[in-house]
């Protein structure tokens, strides 16, 4: 299809302004700063919108003026004067229209963009969550509908604009016309925006709850989704979908109780204006009946006066509206990106990328009690309680500090290092580490490593019945979360894709839990090769892999008392 | 990240829609009709400004009195009382119709897409059905409220008023009618062809923009491990601007359409007012009518442009629709239905499976399991056990071949879900006594769990206390015991744990199959040497099979296996 080709959204992100937010930042100035953020293309917007709402306010003006000096006269000239004037009319009010609309459109869209990244990067941040993270489905429910919510707020400053210039200009005829009818409107219209901002205070509680409940349900069905396989395998899948309709009940009750809310302001905005609209035909139609407005004026006033509906009706629906939404989803908003990270403090330095030297002294946290030196090259084997082994690798990768004694690699105590740098030296895999939507090679290399440390960590991870297997070799999709791959399989290329960053120290946790033994001794054995002159810490009881290692240690985690319950 | 090989879940047919919503709406036949009266009123109340405005102009113009004015502005602010009052009312109702519609078809989405066989939704990906969840619900959720007010109170005001124009003279109505909706018909027909494609194809940026940061927040240990975070925001910021540039050109396609309804307007007011000097000229007309004429012309421009705008909004909502009630309407993926075998736990005979074409995992595999023997799956990973596991549990149907009774599985991959401890296991029997769910967790061993704070109150899952990957496969395995299943199939149950507590893990399984059949997938092989028989696979077959004695004394892979195993441990 033919798509006109003026102004379409570009291949890459339009910047915006940078939208501060800190600690203090509230939900209300948050919006203030959201609608603030894309000038370039807001105020074309507005110009463009104003021009539009004018050219619609002077439709009734050239169609009073058309009677009287067309239909009245019976001039075949005039008309044909103001049917081409009412053409220019709506010439003008169209294409303002057009393309004010579509530059808001890409300043919301900007913002939107901008914001949205602002999540994504806060949730994706390095530096992790203090505490525990909320449930993905949540997250992602405010990153979709929040985030579209707030920007929205950006079009208070094109739309309205538009309005309240035709409620001006209404006025502002009126006033010329009578001054008592200009003053009608110059008074009213700010008495019913106060009128519609009161009103709208339930609306805005009523919608804040109802995106509260909408969320939770989402991130509902998101768990109960996530946690398909477990329900299928047991066939729990209707006592799971009982629990996502009670769930979605409760955001029903919400959503039922905003529309009342709604049904109720949105009654009393109409009566507000009807009744102004009845005022002011009053006054127009005693000023005519005293002989002080002609009927001609009379018509312009009645044109303009149904004509002043829409505007008022569009002002309280763009900016009481959006700016109730806005305000509600900013401060869901916030609770992402006002979220504390962990607490490990971190310094500017980079650390060397050389053999890995660590050293761990004296060192205790909650459930842990270490004191080891792990020389370059070499491969240690651990053997740990699974808490112990979790406070471990907390510390390790930098998102945790110890209670007391000092951890050092390369020589500096960890908290000088630059996270992300650490990062790139250290490397500690997750148990459960997760593969993403792309290819086996995709996985593995991450775009980064090199071919030949990829071949040498497939064979290590003994990954290469696998490759074999899979229909298109390397280039074969994984699936969504790996999904398409077994248990063992997935760890086996989790395994290699460790290997193949070849990190000056790898932390490996039970790397080979999902496979047979032959497998494990096979990895077992080349393992060590593959490490080469790199250190290695392995937390295992797997006798085939704490058998390659260069020596053995038994963490002594704290035997924490059984806790007493009734 | 490439989405072009994703099989995604069926689009409803218009017919499966209109066919879902009379379903939701069963029963409520009354409500709809009182809604549709409530609204009509509104509409007529609505209607007194205008007439009494027209009737202002002929009050001065053929000096009707004070009287009448004041009686007229009096009208209009009664009728917009009433207007305010039955289209609130009616606006309220019609809101809460389309809620309880709503509701309704997204639980019953829910329900179906949790019942998708498991081959289907892991082509399809989790993320899809969750956009279809949140994302479309809301766009409808959204639009509802407009729509259907704007239906039946705007197309009231158009009709009553094109009555009116008709009354005042025939000629009005006529020449503004024969210009006017042939505009409006070429105007809706442009908009059908061109905008679905873009709104759909908005749907699916918004629904791969949701898949990519579920992702990377489901696995966002590995994302901070491996350095991940700006590639990963920066695939998920390249999903957004995507959306923005399908929404972009779907705003395009709304200003063409406005565009369209301008000209008619322009069209409709320029005839009117030629039609007007002609009559006024051959003094068939007067002033006053022309005038009037053109003041309803001018009113019927708010609630065409609402119906036409709703057009829009109808369109996009149908889209997500189409994208709900396709997941309830997505019969291809239906499991096929499992008979039971005879005195046997499950019986499956000559399986062939393939998740590729030309790639069978599985070649010709039979399996029987009788009513309480424990059989032991071994073999390499990736030799197809996890398969036929998944087979024999019915959770996957067999490419060819036929298979007889199902199970309950439990795989490594245990998930705890957001909630209490209680209601993690009530899952599997909805309102279980406490007695019956603390037996459980007894029988397998739980006692972490049964020390937890709050006991079954305890908050668990994502937000509330974390689970030890021990803790959480034992909860799967009290599940089971719960369920209490002829037969049940343990894939690695016990592996994720890591070694330390595999020794307890392995005493909660063998408690967990206790009286039952069960088909047990194994690489620690000391649990496999306890089954009654062991079933070795490689590359797809079955290449062994006998009790742990006789194979580990034979020459072949299970004695193979076995003493690599033994090695370093005894």
């Amino acid at each position: 299809m033919r798509l006109p080709v003026l102004l379409q959204a570009p291949a890459d992100p339009i910047p915006v302004r940078p939208i501060r937010i800190d600690a203090d930042t509230t939900p209300r100035r948050l919006t203030l700063r959201v609608m603030a953020a894309a000038p370039r293309q807001m105020w074309p917007a507005s110009i463009l919108l104003i021009m539009h709402q004018i050219g619609e306010s002077l439709v009734p003006v050239i169609m009073g003026f058309a009677i009287d000096q067309a239909v009245a006269t019976g001039d075949p000239v005039r008309l044909a004067l103001c049917v081409a004037l009412l053409g220019a009319d709506f010439a003008l009010l169209s294409y303002s229209y057009r393309f004010g609309s579509r530059f808001g459109l890409l300043g919301i869209e900007a913002v939107q963009h901008r914001l949205r990244t602002l999540v994504a990067n806060r949730l994706l941040d390095p530096k992790g969550v203090k505490g525990r993270a909320g449930l993905p489905g949540v997250s992602l429910s405010i990153a979709s509908s929040d985030v579209n919510n707030l920007a929205k707020a950006v079009a208070i400053t094109a739309w309205p604009a538009g309005e309240l210039a035709a409620i001006l200009l209404c006025g502002t005829v009126l006033m010329v016309l009578s001054w008592e009818l200009g003053l009608i409107v110059l008074l009213g219209v700010p008495l019913l925006l106060f009128i519609m901002d009161r009103a709208g205070g339930p609306l805005r509680r009523r919608s804040h709850d109802q995106s509260a409940l909408a969320g939770e349900a989402s991130g509902k069905a998101a768990d109960l989704l996530a946690g398909y396989r477990v329900l299928s395998g047991l066939g729990a899948q209707g006592a799971a979908a009982d629990r996502y309709r009670k769930s979605s009940r409760d955001a029903l009750d919400g959503s039922l109780h905003a529309a009342s809310a709604q049904g109720v302001y949105i009654g009393s905005m109409n009566l507000a204006s009807g009744l102004f609209v009845a005022g002011l035909a009053l006054v127009a139609g005693l000023r005519a009946w005293n002989g002080d407005l002609t009927v001609g004026q009379l018509i312009t006033v009645v044109g303009l006066t149904q004509f002043i509906m829409g505007p008022l009706g569009g002002i309280s629906r763009n900016a009481g509206g959006i700016w109730a939404a806005a305000l509600a989803s900013a401060e869901r908003v916030l609770s992402i990106l006002q979220l504390p990270h962990h607490e490990a403090s971190h310094g500017k330095a980079v650390p060397d990328t050389g053999d890995g030297k660590l050293s761990l002294a004296d060192v205790r946290t909650a459930n842990l009690r270490a004191d080891l030196d792990v020389a370059p090259g070499e491969c240690v084997g651990l053997r740990a309680t699974p808490a112990a082994a979790a406070d471990l690798a907390a510390l390790l990768s930098g998102s945790a500090e110890p209670e007391a004694g000092a951890l050092t690699w390369q020589g500096r105590p960890f908290g000088e290092y630059e996270l992300e740098a650490l990062r790139r030296t250290v490397l500690v895999v997750p148990h459960h580490a997760a593969l993403f939507d792309g290819t086996i090679l995709d996985n593995i290399g991450l775009l980064t490593a090199d071919r030949a440390a990829i071949d040498t960590a497939l064979d290590a991870a003994d990954c290469a019945e696998i490759v074999d297997a899979a229909p298109d070799g390397l280039d074969t999709q994984v699936g969504e979360e790996g999904l398409r791959l077994s248990g063992g399989q997935r760890q086996r290329i989790a395994l290699a894709r460790a290997l193949a960053q070849e990190p000056p120290l790898l932390v490996l946790q039970d790397p080979t839990t999902a496979v047979d033994s032959v497998t494990e001794s096979r990895i077992a054995e080349r393992l060590r090769a593959a490490r080469g002159n790199r250190s290695t810490l392995l937390i295992t009881d797997a006798p085939a892999l704490l058998a390659v290692c260069d020596r053995v240690v038994d963490l002594p985690g704290i035997d924490l008392p059984a806790k007493e319950t009734a | 990240m490439s989405d072009e090989t994703r099989e995604t879940l069926p689009l409803a047919t218009a017919a499966q829609v209109r066919s879902e919503v009379r379903l939701a709406l069963k029963g409520g036949t009354w409500k709809v009709v009182g809604v549709i009266a409530l609204l009509t009123l509104g509409a007529t109340a609505g209607l007194a400004t205008p007439w009494a405005l027209g009737a202002l102009v002929d009050a001065v113009s053929e000096s009707q009195g004070a009287e009448r004015i004041w009686l007229l502005a009096g009208a209009i602010a009664a009728g917009a009382l009433f207007a305010a009052f039955f289209d609130g009312l009616g606006q309220v109702g019609a809101t809460r119709l389309v809620e309880r519609v709503l509701a309704s078809t997204r639980e019953r989405m829910v329900a179906r897409g949790l019942a998708l066989p498991r081959a289907a939704l892991e082509r399809a990906g989790a993320g899809d059905l969750v956009s279809r969840a949140g994302d479309d619900v809301a766009v409808i959720a959204e639009a509802a409220p407009m729509v259907v007010p704007a239906v039946t109170g705007s197309a009231f005001t158009i009709v009553t008023t094109v009555v009116g124009i008709a009354v005042l003279d025939w000629r009005f109505a006529i020449c503004a009618l024969v210009l006017v909706i042939p505009i409006y018909v070429w105007t809706l027909r442009w908009h059908r062809r061109n905008a679905p494609q873009i709104y759909e194809a908005e749907r699916a940026a918004m629904a791969t923009r949701a898949q990519h940061l579920l992702a990377s927040l489901r696995g966002i240990e590995t994302v901070h491990a491996f350095g991940l975070s700006r590639p990963h925001a920066a695939t998920i910021a390249r999903a957004s601007w995507q959306v923005t540039i399908w929404a972009v050109r779907a705003r395009t396609v709304i200003n063409g359409f406005f565009a369209r309804i301008n000209l008619a307007e322009f069209l409709g007011m320029s005839s009117i007012l030629v039609v007007g000097f002609w009559l006024v000229r051959e003094g068939e007309g007067s002033v006053g009518a022309a005038t009037t004429a053109m003041l309803f012309f001018l009113r019927l421009f708010g609630p065409i442009n609402e119906l036409m705008f709703v057009v829009d909004e109808l369109q996009s909502s149908l889209a997500s629709m189409r994208r709900i009630v396709g997941v309830i309407h997505a019969d291809e993926f239906k499991a096929a239905e499992r008979t039971q075998p005879q005195a046997a736990a499950a019986d499956a005979t000559g399986i062939r499976f393939e998740y590729v074409p030309g790639h069978p995992v599985l070649d010709d595999v039979s399996l029987r399991i009788g009513p309480t023997e424990t059989v032991a799956l071994v073999g390499s990973s990736g030799a197809g056990k996890s398969t036929l596991a998944a087979i024999v549990a019915g959770v996957l149907d067999p490419g060819s071949g036929t298979v007889a009774g199902s199970a309950a599985l439990v795989t490594q991959e245990v998930h705890v879900f957001d909630g209490t401890l209680r209601e993690n296991l009530d899952l599997v029997k909805p309102g279980a006594g406490d007695d019956e769910l603390l037996a459980a967790l007894h029988r397998v061993g739980a006692e972490s769990l049964l020390n937890l704070p709050d006991g079954l109150d305890t908050g668990i899952g994502d937000r509330g206390t974390e689970l030890t990957p021990a803790q959480a496969q034992s909860l799967a395995l009290a599940r089971i015991v719960l369920l209490d299943p002829p037969l049940a199939v343990l894939d690695e149950a016990t592996s994720e744990a890591g070694s330390a507590d595999s020794a307890a893990l392995d005493h909660a399984s063998a408690a967990a199959l206790e009286g039952r059949a069960g088909l047990l997938v194994a690489h620690r092989l000391d649990q496999a040497a306890r089954a009654d028989r062991i079933v070795v696979m490689e590359k797809g077959r079955i290449v062994e099979e006998g009790a742990h004695d006789d194979l580990a004394a034979a020459d072949g892979p299970y004695a193979r296996a076995w003493s690599l195993w033994t090695r370093g441990r005894s």
